[in-house]
């Protein structure tokens, strides 16, 4: 270990992964570097000759800046450092990473070259600073961490980082977790990496959803049963409990579980035993259970649908996976992903997404998170022909998205139009609203025309052209000319005109208002204006109530429009 | 965001703990009790938890080259800085140091 003579009288051996700094003699609280590891000098692209005797502040180089700051803290508080991690660039510009601990020492013996050098005397105090290189291993870390092959899981941004975290704390112990979050957020690969993580991973990792199964076949499915236990019962079946004795239970949707299976699930996990649907024994399982839930537990216990005790027995751990919106910056990995995946399974390599194509997705809320881009990538890959996805391969999905937005799916206009013509809906720009939360799932405007455009008459069914782009506008449905763009205030007068004027369809009352049909809604619900009150002042309305996908009282919860605030 | 971070600093009156970590890294992984310690007997003290690679540059600026790294603020004003992972009496010892709070 030592590069040179230790001295008999030197307490403090040199060692190569030492660094040693003394307090310069002159009152100038300067830290001298005693002696330096050579590798460690070379990061600054010197040699330990080169730089030893010089102030530690005055070497140039990412590293020595963050020694000497450490170096000073550590002489002037006497406070030692433990594994302190600096990552840093080296000359070479290489992304490096050092691990450190560091103590002040007051009776260090001096070396010869040192005392010649600054006429100091045998000894005195000395910072100790000892570094280990663990570049190889922060980097693997850092791979697996933030680029996402961390069991299946892709993303770096901060809220996953977090996630990635509690996997790797949790994992080890043998305790219950609660996984919480939106559809498709990914809760059983979070789950899977939890039993990955654990000492259990060469055993079953069984997945059970609580909502697929009726309340008498939940039982036998979670117990099993015996032979004859009822009817159709012809031999005896393991249940998912004994499947995964010595392994991990994942329970998918837990809070849709019937009180009936919940006590039992509460007995199960407070004894460690089943008992199978007529069965007369009980049996010891050894079941590690992660639960996940897309529902607040907590609400659902409040509302007496959930039990307190087994909430409170289940919920040791809790994992939240954030939803795809609240996930900065981990679109693009996702899209990688998924498209090197895709490509792999259809055998088609090379393919990628236009940036305004990307553009696009990042607009969009993802009400259905992970599974909904995978979805999507997978719908465009397939029926895009060439190597690159440009923004109008998503026209499609807009679309539908769109109609998903404006109040719930209208799935027959849908058809409708559909067998007509393929149509962009456009929200006016007074609609579009960026942050988080408030997206208009939609394309961006058109670049401005040189003139209006003149868009076809509803049920003409041909598609008519933007003189000044090019561009095949192939909207079916008639524009009203907009009594303004960006009204500040929608009066009830202005919204009854509007109603009346489009014999009370809302898509064109809302264009005519100049406004996104949420918006309407929204003026139309501050006002306390219902459609059935609109019906009686279209000019030809029907009496029956209007249809529920333009109510607004049935305006889907996930609904995922919103327009600007009014 | 290291804009929201500077202003929690400095229009807390009171005293301000802010945890640099990594998450990647196992010594700040055994960081996360501190918070939790300091928020259980001083709720008053505002503790907050920002990862070193979200808020490099911010951290610099206190010359924080690394993590963990616990600062403590008051008044705006940086007090103590203690560099690498700790213990509780460390950090008891350390923090009746800086004079702005006791631990029981």
């Amino acid at each position: 270990m030592t590069d040179r003579p230790v001295p008999s009288h030197q307490m403090v051996p040199t060692f190569t992964d030492l660094l040693v700094l003394v307090p310069a003699r002159d009152g100038s609280r300067l830290l001298l570097i005693e002696q330096i590891p050579p590798w460690v000098a070379q990061w600054v692209g010197k040699t330990p000759r080169e730089i030893e005797g010089e102030p530690i502040n005055r070497i140039s180089g990412e590293v020595m800046d963050a020694l000497a700051a450490v170096a000073d803290d550590v002489f002037n508080t006497e406070t030692p450092v433990e594994d302190y991690y600096i990552e840093f660039r080296d000359m070479a510009g290489r992304e490096r990473a050092v691990k450190i601990s560091a103590q002040r020492v007051e009776d260090y013996h001096l070396s010869e070259a040192s005392r010649a050098r600054d006429r100091a005397k045998e000894s005195g105090p000395a910072v100790l600073i000892h570094l280990q290189d663990v570049s190889e291993s922060v980097s693997q870390r850092r791979r697996s961490f933030g680029i996402g092959i961390f069991h299946g899981l892709v993303g770096r941004s901060k809220p996953m980082l977090k996630v990635f975290y509690k996997i790797e704390v949790y994992g080890p112990t043998d305790a219950s977790v609660i996984i919480s979050g939106e559809t498709g957020t990914g809760k059983e690969l979070v789950a899977q990496a939890l039993h990955e993580r654990s000492p259990r991973r060469g055993k079953s990792f069984v997945a059970v959803n609580c909502t697929a199964l009726s309340e008498e076949l939940f039982e036998s499915e979670l117990f099993g049963h015996e032979r004859g236990a009822f009817t159709g019962a012809f031999r005896s079946h393991k249940g998912r409990f004994e499947r995964a004795d010595k392994g991990t239970l994942f329970l998918d949707e837990i809070g849709d579980m019937s009180p009936r299976t919940q006590a039992k699930l509460l007995r199960v996990l407070e004894h460690g035993t089943i008992e199978r649907v007529g069965g007369e024994q009980e049996q010891r399982v050894d079941v590690r259970i992660l639960a996940a839930t897309n529902r607040s537990l907590e609400q659902i216990v409040a509302m007496g649908r959930f039990r307190a005790d087994l909430y409170h027995r289940l919920s040791v751990f809790r994992i939240h996976v954030p939803p795809l919106r609240e996930r900065d910056g981990d679109l693009p990995l996702l899209v990688d992903y998924f498209l090197e995946m895709i490509s792999q399974r259809y055998d088609r390599r090379g393919v990628r997404l236009t940036p305004d194509a990307m553009r696009l997705l990042a607009e969009y809320h993802w009400p259905g998170n992970v599974r909904e881009l995978r979805n999507v990538l997978e719908r465009v890959f397939v029926e895009t022909r060439g190597q690159v996805i440009g923004r109008n391969a998503f026209r499609e999905w807009v679309r539908e998205r769109d109609y998903l937005s404006a109040g719930g799916w209208n799935l027959e206009r849908l058809e409708t139009q559909r067998t007509v013509a393929p149509m962009i809906i456009t929200p006016p720009e007074s609609d579009r609203v960026s942050g988080p939360g408030f997206r208009v799932p939609s394309f961006p405007p058109p670049p401005a025309p040189s003139r209006p455009l003149a868009l076809p008459q509803e049920g003409s069914g041909s598609a008519g052209i933007l003189p000044a782009t090019g561009r095949t506008i192939d909207a079916v449905y008639s524009v009203e000319h907009a009594l303004s763009r960006k009204p500040k205030v929608l009066t009830e007068e202005m919204i009854r005109q509007a109603f009346a004027d489009t014999d009370g369809n809302a898509t064109r009352a809302s264009r005519l208002l100049g406004v996104h049909k949420a918006t309407l809604y929204r003026h139309m619900k501050a006002l306390g204006l219902s459609r059935k009150d609109l019906a009686g002042t279209q000019h030809d309305a029907p009496s029956s109530a209007p249809t529920g996908s333009d109510s607004v009282a049935a305006r889907p919860k996930n609904s995922t429009a919103r327009g600007p605030k009014p | 965001m290291s804009e929201e971070i500077e202003h929690l600093i400095h229009s807390y009156a009171g005293v301000v703990v802010v945890q640099i970590t990594e998450p990647i890294l196992e010594a700040d992984q055994q960081m996360d009790w501190i918070g939790r310690e300091i928020k259980q007997r001083r709720p008053d003290v505002n503790v907050i938890q920002v990862a070193f690679s979200l808020h490099r540059e911010w951290a610099l600026t206190y010359r924080v080259y690394g993590s963990p790294c616990t600062l403590v603020f008051h008044q705006g004003e940086l007090r103590l800085r203690v560099q690498g992972r700790f213990g509780r009496e460390h950090l008891r010892a350390v923090l009746e140091r800086v004079g702005l709070f006791d631990l029981p």
